[in-house]
């Protein structure tokens, strides 16, 4: 039986955002809190059905496409003062938003749009690589250590390079699971959630120091 | 062709383990460069503050040459006149017998002034300025203020100050626009200037008993002020005012330089 321990990361990243970014300070941080609770609930869900023998396919195809448009959305308000960012985020999300539902429809929502999920991967890991780009280019100098935006880009950049080798070779993993029942993306994903979720709980952090040292 | 399960494994894994360490990677090459321009910003700081000095020094160059090249002007020029019409007063009252009372006064607000200009012109002269003594000037310039008997400045110093004549010409500056700067607006009656010595500064605190000032309604007397911050700036120390109704406080705090250094 595979212990699910990325859900022991995700509750732990779940708590901490409920406890570092619960003050109205936070402004749009704090719908980490509720996406990240939704996660946890989605993927214990996952894991229930994953255990009866349910196929869970369509709940994660769901599921996917909104934590993939939270993470388009986080990445817009980091780069909120960014034009270019902006825009391409948006066409990206629209293009996404667009294909997912065409192969949805096609699988009946039974089945992961795969394209779908490859194009949203690629595009997050383009506008994470432009988001340092940037970062570097710019002037004034940011303390990287202490900047909650940097770790929670760095994050889903390792979690988006991660994982993005399971969903181009999903249709054989999925097949080696049920043949020989050796489950590599679950292996491969509790790794990538660590440290996608150790990054974010850090950057909660970094976020409350943030907040609490400076006058509201 | 069949492919071996192994084979997709050992594929997949690769390929994880490959974008992995090359986001640890990327994510390290964004901190050193970061690093890098926390220090060029730095260096990049430290050079702009080096200029500005520099720039605040020639500034005081031309100042004190403006005020060397005046006080020669006063004295060759404006003094030799007063002293040819303080000789030409005394001549008239010689050759009238009963010279008026006005003669006499005239003559002796003639001497009065020309002390004065004597005294103003000194103050300005930079020959004399490089055998500056900042206490004896300070005392000498506190007994003229005192003689007025309109303010009363209490001195309190050490033996001597560890500065050179140049750095002791920009202090003692600092200190007559700050006493100005009270006798102009602040309506005080007492000025206690006391200087202080420990191990690695010197601390000048100058305090008086007016009707101090609010820091957002400084006006144009901001440009002293800010006279003042460059000076003490440009002998690598830090000014503080602490105004309240009851008068207002300046600390002026500069490290003293040893040799080693």
């Amino acid at each position: 039986m595979n212990i699910p321990v990325a859900l022991f990361f995700e509750f732990l990243c779940a708590f901490s955002a409920t406890r570092f970014l619960y003050s109205k300070q936070n402004g749009w941080w704090r719908h980490f809190i509720w996406f990240l609770t939704i996660v946890f609930i989605i993927d214990t869900t996952g894991y229930l059905f994953y255990l009866s023998r349910i196929n869970n396919h369509w709940l994660y195809n769901i599921a996917n496409f909104i934590f993939a448009s939270f993470y388009t959305w986080v990445l817009y308000k980091i780069n909120s003062t960014n034009k270019l960012m902006k825009r391409l985020l948006t066409g990206c999300q629209i293009i996404f938003s667009i294909t997912y539902l065409f192969e949805s429809i096609q699988s009946h929502f039974l089945e992961a749009s795969r394209f779908s999920f490859i194009f949203n991967t690629i595009y997050i890991i383009i506008a994470c690589c432009l988001y340092f780009y940037f970062l570097l280019k710019n002037d004034e100098y940011i303390n990287l250590v202490k900047d909650a935006s940097f770790w929670i880009i760095s994050g889903l950049f390792f979690f988006e390079l991660g994982s993005i080798s399971l969903i181009i070779f999903s249709s054989y993993l999925v097949e080696i699971n049920l043949k020989e029942n050796i489950n590599v993306s679950f292996a491969i994903l509790n790794v990538v959630n660590f440290i996608f979720y150790g990054c974010w709980t850090y950057a909660f952090i970094c976020k409350y120091r943030q907040t609490i040292s400076s006058p509201s | 062709m069949q492919v071996s399960s192994n084979y997709i494994i050992t594929i997949v894994v690769v390929i994880t383990g490959i974008f992995l360490i090359v986001a640890l990677f990327l994510l390290l090459y964004v901190n050193i460069y970061n690093e890098r321009k926390k220090k060029y910003m730095e260096e990049k700081l430290l050079l702009q503050r080096e200029y500005e000095q520099q720039l605040i020094q020639s500034q005081l160059e031309v100042r004190e040459a403006t005020f060397s090249e005046l006080g020669k002007e006063l004295h060759d020029n404006v003094g030799q006149l007063l002293n040819s019409t303080k000789l030409l007063i005394g001549i008239t009252q010689r050759n009238i017998p009963d010279a008026p009372d006005t003669l006499f006064t005239a003559d002796e607000t003639l001497a009065k002034a020309i002390q004065e200009l004597r005294a103003l012109s000194k103050s300005l002269n930079k020959e004399w300025l490089q055998q500056f003594n900042f206490l004896e000037n300070l005392q000498t310039e506190i007994e003229r203020i005192n003689s007025s008997n309109t303010i009363k400045i209490h001195f309190n110093h050490p033996q001597k100050i560890p500065f050179n004549a140049d750095e002791q010409v920009i202090l003692f500056r600092i200190v007559q626009e700050s006493v100005q700067n009270i006798m102009k607006h602040a309506e005080a009656n007492i000025i206690n200037i006391e200087i202080k010595e420990d191990a690695s500064f010197i601390q000048i605190i100058i305090n008086d008993n007016g009707l101090g000032f609010e820091k957002n309604n400084i006006g144009i007397h901001g440009i002293g002020m800010l006279n003042m911050k460059h000076r003490t700036e440009l002998l690598g120390g830090k000014i503080n005012w602490e105004s309240s109704m009851k008068g207002t406080k300046v600390t002026i705090q500069l490290p003293i330089k040893t040799n080693e250094a």
